[in-house]
């Protein structure tokens, strides 16, 4: 098992959404994000439009969660979201940012736990932050 | 993960170089290279082929690597550990610290360490000088702050240790004396680059993607036939993107001479 997450967007319904190539939020706003989580270990699925896209993976147990920590070299800067599954299918799941939350841009590190046993991995270069200060850093 | 509690910082900002504060007039600074981003500003228009999302994501990784290699400078914050030697020269030269990463953000410790580990003597932060610490340079100068009682607080001097404090004065070099901890990166806020680093990155994955594309198209002439009419195409085969790419080196080799222009300084250090 190889597990990833794909971002999505214009999600209404656990049947309408589409895939995004990376999660873009702004800072200084509340921002809300959805995520698929994937095996990227199964067959590849061909859909009609060309694209290529692995099986989703349906978060299994009782006690389901699914969190992501947003890294930072900075101890006092790192934090962790817990997600929410707003459909019955348990692949997808949502994120909601208050507006003092920033993560950086780049890597987030995603945590599965289904009863008590948790499966972590990094989902590379997937967070793109634009933020309110952009003349310098 | 580093404890940032107690550091000495940089002033001012890291790009625009010696920048102190700018207003959000003209934006300079951008979140890292994302796939989506790379096919709107590089690869407008060219059919990917085969490459996914995935894929391209993974060039890119390689790119910002590549990058961080060629341009010797951090692309993220990064905190660094370095022994650096007692050299008699530099120490009277406001002990003259040369750092081998940079642009030097802040310095979480400078101290006296021995070889087993035990640290000798910690210098108080506010000693260090960091004018210089984009240019990867650290200076101690303790003149304002020696004479007052406020400037020994962060000192933990050790009896153990004298024979080290000693050596300054009997020796002109040793090899391992100072031990500096400090951060260094191309930018203050994580996650966020300069747009002409960016633009590295970006090339860079593009000549890598197009190099890949055009080795994939096999023909370069087709000649159809039939009764009195007939149609023949020629291209340059695997070499249908190489212009572009080309010109893509082309302005990377020029950009990375200004980037490291910008960050780096050139000049030969000796304890002779």
């Amino acid at each position: 098992m190889k597990l990833a997450i794909k971002p999505l967007d214009n999600v209404s319904s656990e049947n309408h959404w589409n895939y995004a190539s990376e999660i873009n939020l702004q800072e200084g706003q509340i921002n809300d994000f959805y995520i698929q989580i994937v095996d990227m270990s199964k067959q590849l699925v061909i859909r009609d439009d060309g694209a290529i896209v692995p099986l989703r993976y349906i978060v299994q147990g009782t006690a389901k969660a699914v969190s992501i920590e947003f890294p930072s070299l900075n101890t006092a800067q790192v934090f962790t979201v817990t997600g929410s599954a707003p459909f019955s299918d348990k692949s997808i799941w949502k994120f909601s940012l208050t507006s003092s939350q920033t993560p950086k841009s780049g890597n987030i590190k995603v945590t599965i736990t289904e009863d008590g046993i948790s499966k972590s991995f990094i989902a590379s270069n997937i967070m793109s932050v634009e933020l309110l200060n952009v003349g310098s850093c | 993960m580093v404890d940032y509690t107690n550091l000495k910082e940089f002033d001012n900002k890291v790009y625009p170089v010696e920048v102190h504060e700018t207003s959000n007039l003209f934006k300079r600074i951008e979140p890292l290279m994302t796939p989506s981003k790379l096919v709107t500003k590089y690869l407008s228009g060219i059919v990917l082929d085969g490459y996914t999302t995935d894929q391209i994501q993974q060039e890119i990784e390689y790119a910002m690597n590549e990058m961080e290699l060629m341009l010797g400078i951090d692309l993220v914050k990064t905190q660094y550990m370095e022994r650096l030697p007692f050299d008699r020269n530099l120490y009277k030269a406001f002990v003259y610290c040369k750092c081998n990463h940079g642009p030097i953000l802040s310095v979480e410790e400078l101290s006296i360490t021995s070889s087993n580990g035990e640290m000798i003597y910690k210098l108080p932060p506010t000693w260090l000088e960091m004018g210089q610490a984009h240019r990867r340079q650290i200076n101690l100068i303790p003149i304002l702050s020696i004479f007052g009682a406020t400037g020994l607080t962060d000192g933990q001097p050790s009896n153990a240790g004298l024979v080290f404090l000693q050596a300054i004065n009997n020796f002109t070099w040793l090899p391992a004396f100072w031990k500096i901890k400090y951060t260094a990166g191309v930018s203050k806020t994580e996650g966020q680059v300069p747009i002409v680093v960016n633009d590295l990155i970006g090339m860079t994955a593009t000549i890598e993607i197009l190099s890949s594309l055009q080795a994939k198209i096999l023909y370069n002439q087709t000649s159809i036939s039939q009764d009195s009419i007939s149609q023949s195409v020629s291209g340059a085969a695997g070499k249908t993107y190489q212009p572009r790419i080309d010109e893509l080196k082309e302005n990377r080799e020029r950009m990375m001479r200004k980037v490291k222009a910008k960050f780096l300084s050139k000049y030969h250090l000796s304890n002779i």
